[in-house]
């Protein structure tokens, strides 16, 4: 969460971050994880549903739709 | 050797050895990279929440936590958390780490066989080498 979305950034300490940069550079991290991530996802996008991935796929792959919770309801074998 | 970064320990195990030499091996820079921020950042919040995570499964569930996105991780149909958990959880158990006892409402995640540890749980029964 750190890493990918920032969350606690503000609490580390200027000095340490700048140490853990220099041996592990982000370089163009946003947009290379990004690309990563829909390489990792987009052969098998169903595994997505209903998780933070399919805002990925979505983001990414033309034409892709998720399947909502309300629609696999409606859709269900049930009559009712 | 020893490794400290910006003052946080890479632990120094067998284990944690091979870990780091595969994901570099079978991951990219950027993954290898983040792996290690993960686990950096991870240890600074243990910290200050003032949990006392075991530093060698920190370790191994950082470098693998992102595994699943690529192949050979990325083998089954499924979500790809799922994979990276089974991978590390097969990398744990064949080097001799313990499965816990099931626990009631799955309070803990798939990718959590644990060490032998003085909470009661049982010893390994083999003893683990340290990387020199």
């Amino acid at each position: 969460m750190t890493d990918v979305l920032g969350f606690g950034l503000d609490g580390l300490e200027h000095d340490q971050l700048g140490e853990i940069l220099a041996v592990h550079p982000r370089g163009d991290f946003k947009n290379e994880f990004l690309r990563a991530y829909v390489d990792g996802l987009k052969n098998r996008p169903e595994t997505t549903n209903g998780t933070v991935n399919s805002d990925v796929l979505e983001h990414f792959i033309p034409g892709f739709q998720r399947v909502t919770t309300v629609e696999r309801i409606v859709g269900s074998p049930w009559p009712s | 050797m020893r490794e400290v970064i910006a003052g946080l320990e890479i632990p120094e195990t067998a284990a944690v050895a091979e870990a780091t030499r595969r994901i570099q091996e079978t991951t990219s820079p950027l993954i290898y990279h983040h792996s290690r921020r993960v686990f950096f950042f991870s240890l600074i919040h243990a910290h200050k929440l003032g949990v006392k995570p075991d530093p060698e499964l920190l370790y191994l569930a950082a470098m693998f936590h992102d595994t699943g996105l690529l192949t050979p991780f990325s083998d089954v149909e499924q979500r790809f958390e799922v994979d990276g958990a089974d991978h590390a959880r097969k990398f744990l158990l064949d080097r001799g780490f313990s499965t816990p006892p099931p626990r009631p409402f799955g309070r803990r995640s798939r990718c959590t066989p644990r060490r032998a540890s003085p909470t009661g749980w049982p010893r390994k029964s083999r003893p683990r080498t340290s990387v020199s």
